[in-house]
C-alpha cells in the first residue's frame, strides 16, 4: 500500500528512504564484511566462514520464523528461552538413554506444541502476542533452570553430535543444509502457496482480510506453529554445536532474530516483510557477532552497535512508510 | 460500559489476595510473623515503583520493555559517580540517565511512530550495552553510607527509607493520575487515541512526558537497588520489566490502555510480593516462582478478556 502511495504522489524524501531501507541489509552486510576483512587477519578465510555459517544456523532458523510472525503484525519474545528449554530437555532425554531419533522427534513435537499454545492464546484469546510470549518466556526460562538446577547437561551421544554438526551433505556442513532447506521451504510457503500469500493480507489489514474470506485466526495459529517447529530445529542444532543443553537467562537470540527481521526492512505493523532480506539481516548480525569476537572488541559493546543499527533500520522503515513527522 | 465485567475483575483480585495470604498464614508460621509481613513492604519497594511507572505507560496504550535495563544502567552510572567522589551530584546524574533513556523511548514513539515494544527494545539493547561496557562485567563498589541510608537502609518511622520512597512515589503518581488534567488525559489517550487527538489533546507532549517520567523513576529504582546492596552490577535489574508488567496486569490494568488505577496496581504489587515472599518461605525456588508468575500473567489477561465479554474483531 505504501508503495502505491509513493508512486502516485512524488515524494522524493520518502522514496529515497524506501530505497535506503531496501538496500540497508545488502549494503550493511557488504560494509561489515569489508570492514572486518580489512581490520582482522583472521576474518577472510574459508575456515572462519564455515564457522560463521554453522554458528549462525540457530539464529537463521529463528529469524525465518520471526519474519512470518512480524509479517502478521505479531511478535514472539519467547524464542530464545524456548530454544534453551528444548535443548535442555533434548540433552536430558539422551542422558537418560533415549535414542537420538526419538529424542529429536519429541523435541520437534514439543516445539510445535509450544508454538500452538502461543498461537491459540494470541489468536483465539485475542490477546497481544507480546504479553503471551513474554509469559511463555518466563515459563520457559524458569523451567529450564528448574530442570537443570542451573547446570548445563552434556550430550555424549556421538551419532547425534556427528549428524547435526560435523556431517556433510554434498560437501556442505549439516547446519547449513538444514538452514537452506528451511529457507527454501519457508520461501515456497510464503510466496507460492495460497495460505502463504494470505499472510500478507492478514498482516496489512486483518479486518479486510477477514471480510475477504481469509481464515485469519487459523493463519495466525499456523504461523506460530511454524515458528515452534523452527525453534525446535534451532534447539537441535544448538545442542549439537555446543555439545550440551544449558539454561540461559539473557534472551540474546530473541533480540538478534528481531533485529535481523527489522534490518531486513519489515514493517513493524505487519503486512510487509521479506525472507531474502531477513536472511541478509541475519547474516549481518552473524558477521558482527563473529567479527567482534575476532577483533577482541569488548563483547558488551555489540549490544550498543546492534541497538544503533536497529534504530537506523526502524527510522528508515518509518520514513519510507510516510510516518507522521 | 461493561461495568459488570470490570467489577468481577476487581473482586477477583481482592479474593485472590485474601486466599493467598490466608493459605500462606495457615501453612507457614514464619509467614504470619508480623516482622515478615512488614518486611514484605520493604521488599516490594523496587517492584512497586517500577509497576507505578508501568501503569502510566500501559494506561496510555504503550508498553516499556526497557525498564530493567535502564534501571541497571542508571544504577551503574550512579555507583561510578559515587565511587569517583561526585557525592550528592550522583543523585541527579542517576535520575538523568533514566530520564534520558525514557526520553529516547518517547521520541522514537512520538516522532518516528515506532511501536513502543520495538522502541523500548532498542533502548533495552543500548542501556544493557552501556551498563555492561561501563562495568566490564565487574561489580562496582562504592563507599557512601549517607547514600545508602537515604535510599534504602535508613530506619525512619518504623520502616526502611526504601519503603517510604515507594509510599511517596505511589502517592504522587496516584494524585497525578486521579486528580490532575495530566492524569485524565492519559486515560483519554489510552481509551481512544483518535478521539483524544480530535479533541485536541496534546498527544505528543503527553507521550513524551509519560515515557520520560517512567525513565526518571527507573533512575530512582536503580539508586534504591544499589543503596540496598551496596554495589552495582550490569544485570542488577534485568527482568524487572516482566515483574512490573505482571503487577500492573494482575492489578487489572488493561493492555491497550484506558483502564486501570494506582490502588489496583498496588494490589497487584502486593499479590506478587506476597507470592514471592511466601513461596520463598515454603522453599519454592526463584525459577519455579518465575514459571508461576508467567502462567499467572497469561491466565489473568485471558480471564480479563473473557470477563469483558464480546468477541474480538476477528473471532
Amino acid at each position: 500500500m505504501s508503495r502505491q502511495d509513493a508512486a502516485a504522489t512524488p515524494m522524493d524524501g520518502r522514496r529515497i528512504a524506501g530505497l535506503l531501507r531496501d538496500l540497508l541489509p545488502y549494503a550493511g552486510l557488504v560494509a561489515v564484511v569489508v570492514f572486518f576483512a580489512v581490520s582482522s587477519e583472521f576474518f577472510f578465510n574459508m575456515r572462519n566462514f564455515e564457522r560463521l555459517v554453522t554458528d549462525s544456523a540457530t539464529l537463521m532458523l529463528v529469524a525465518f520464523g520471526m519474519t512470518l510472525v512480524i509479517l502478521l503484525g505479531e511478535i514472539d519474545l519467547s524464542v530464545g528461552a524456548v530454544v534453551s528449554l528444548l535443548a535442555v530437555i533434548l540433552a536430558q532425554m539422551m542422558d537418560g538413554g533415549t535414542s537420538w531419533p526419538l529424542a529429536v522427534l519429541a523435541i520437534l513435537l514439543l516445539g510445535l506444541a509450544i508454538g500452538l499454545v502461543n498461537g491459540v492464546i494470541t489468536a483465539v484469546g485475542d490477546i497481544p502476542s507480546f504479553i503471551v510470549t513474554l509469559g511463555m518466556m518466563a515459563i520457559a526460562t524458569g523451567l529450564s533452570f528448574v530442570f537443570t538446577g542451573a547446570i548445563s547437561v552434556a550430550i555424549l551421544n556421538e551419532p547425534f553430535l556427528v549428524l547435526f554438526y560435523d556431517a556433510r551433505v554434498l560437501g556442505l556442513p549439516m547446519p547449513l543444509v538444514v538452514v537452506l532447506v528451511a529457507f527454501a521451504t519457508c520461501l515456497l510457503f510464503l510466496n507460492r502457496t495460497v495460505p502463504g500469500r494470505e499472510l500478507f493480507a492478514v498482516g496489512a489489514n486483518p479486518a479486510a482480510a477477514k471480510l475477504s474470506g481469509v481464515p485469519v485466526l487459523r493463519r495466525k495459529v499456523t504461523v506460530f506453529a511454524i515458528m515452534g517447529v523452527l525453534v525446535a530445529l534451532a534447539a537441535v542444532l544448538s545442542a549439537a554445536r555446543l555439545g550440551s543443553g544449558a539454561p540461559a537467562s539473557v534472551p540474546a537470540l530473541t533480540l538478534d532474530a528481531i533485529a535481523a527481521v527489522i534490518i531486513g526492512g519489515a514493517s513493524l505493523f505487519g503486512g510487509r516483510a521479506s525472507l531474502v532480506r531477513t536472511l541478509m539481516g541475519a547474516a549481518l548480525i552473524a558477521v558482527l557477532n563473529n567479527g567482534m569476537v575476532l577483533m577482541n572488541v569488548n563483547i558488551d559493546l555489540q549490544y550498543v552497535v546492534k541497538g544503533v543499527i536497529i534504530l537506523l533500520a526502524v527510522v528508515l522503515e518509518r520514513l519510507a512508510s510516510g510516518a507522521r513527522p | 460500559m461493561k461495568l459488570k465485567g470490570q467489577s468481577t475483575a476487581d473482586y477477583g483480585l481482592v479474593i485472590a489476595l485474601v486466599l493467598v495470604v490466608g493459605a500462606l498464614m495457615v501453612m507457614s508460621p514464619a509467614f504470619r510473623d508480623p516482622a515478615n509481613l512488614i518486611g514484605i513492604g520493604r521488599q516490594v519497594a523496587i517492584l512497586g515503583i517500577a509497576a507505578c511507572a508501568m501503569t502510566f505507560i500501559i494506561l496510555a496504550g504503550e508498553i516499556d520493555l526497557s525498564v530493567g535495563a535502564v534501571a541497571s544502567a542508571s544504577a551503574v552510572v550512579t555507583a561510578i559517580a559515587l565511587a569517583s567522589g561526585l557525592g550528592i551530584w550522583a543523585i541527579p546524574i542517576g535520575i538523568l540517565v533514566g530520564a534520558g533513556f525514557g526520553l529516547l523511548n518517547g521520541l522514537l514513539v512520538v516522532y518516528i511512530a515506532v511501536p513502543s515494544f520495538i522502541a523500548t527494545l532498542v533502548s533495552f539493547f543500548i542501556a544493557q550495552g552501556v551498563a555492561l561496557t561501563l562495568t566490564g562485567g565487574q561489580t562496582i563498589l562504592f563507599d557512601a553510607d549517607w547514600f545508602r541510608w537515604m535510599f534504602a537502609t535508613g530506619e525512619f518511622l518504623g520502616n526502611r527509607t526504601a519503603f517510604w520512597w515507594l509510599v511517596a512515589v505511589v502517592l504522587v503518581m496516584w494524585w497525578l493520575l486521579a486528580r490532575t488534567r495530566f492524569g485524565s488525559n492519559i486515560y483519554a489517550v489510552g481509551g481512544d487515541a483518535q478521539s483524544a487527538e480530535m479533541l485536541g489533546l496534546p498527544l505528543r507532549k503527553l507521550r513524551l512526558a509519560i515515557f520520560t517520567l517512567a525513565g526518571g523513576l527507573m533512575g530512582l529504582v536503580g539508586m534504591i537497588l544499589i543503596a540496598r546492596i551496596g554495589n552495582a552490577r550490569a544485570d542488577g535489574a534485568i527482568g524487572l520489566e516482566f515483574d512490573a508488567i505482571a503487577a500492573a496486569v494482575i492489578g487489572g490494568t488493561r493492555l491497550g490502555g484506558g483502564y486501570g488505577s494506582m490502588p489496583r496496581t498496588m494490589l497487584g504489587v502486593l499479590l506478587i510480593g506476597v507470592l514471592n515472599n511466601g513461596l520463598a518461605i515454603l522453599n519454592v525456588d526463584f525459577n519455579t516462582q518465575q514459571v508461576i508468575k508467567g502462567a499467572l500473567v497469561i491466565a489473568v489477561v485471558l480471564i480479563d478478556r473473557w470477563a469483558r465479554g464480546g468477541k474480538g474483531s476477528l473471532a
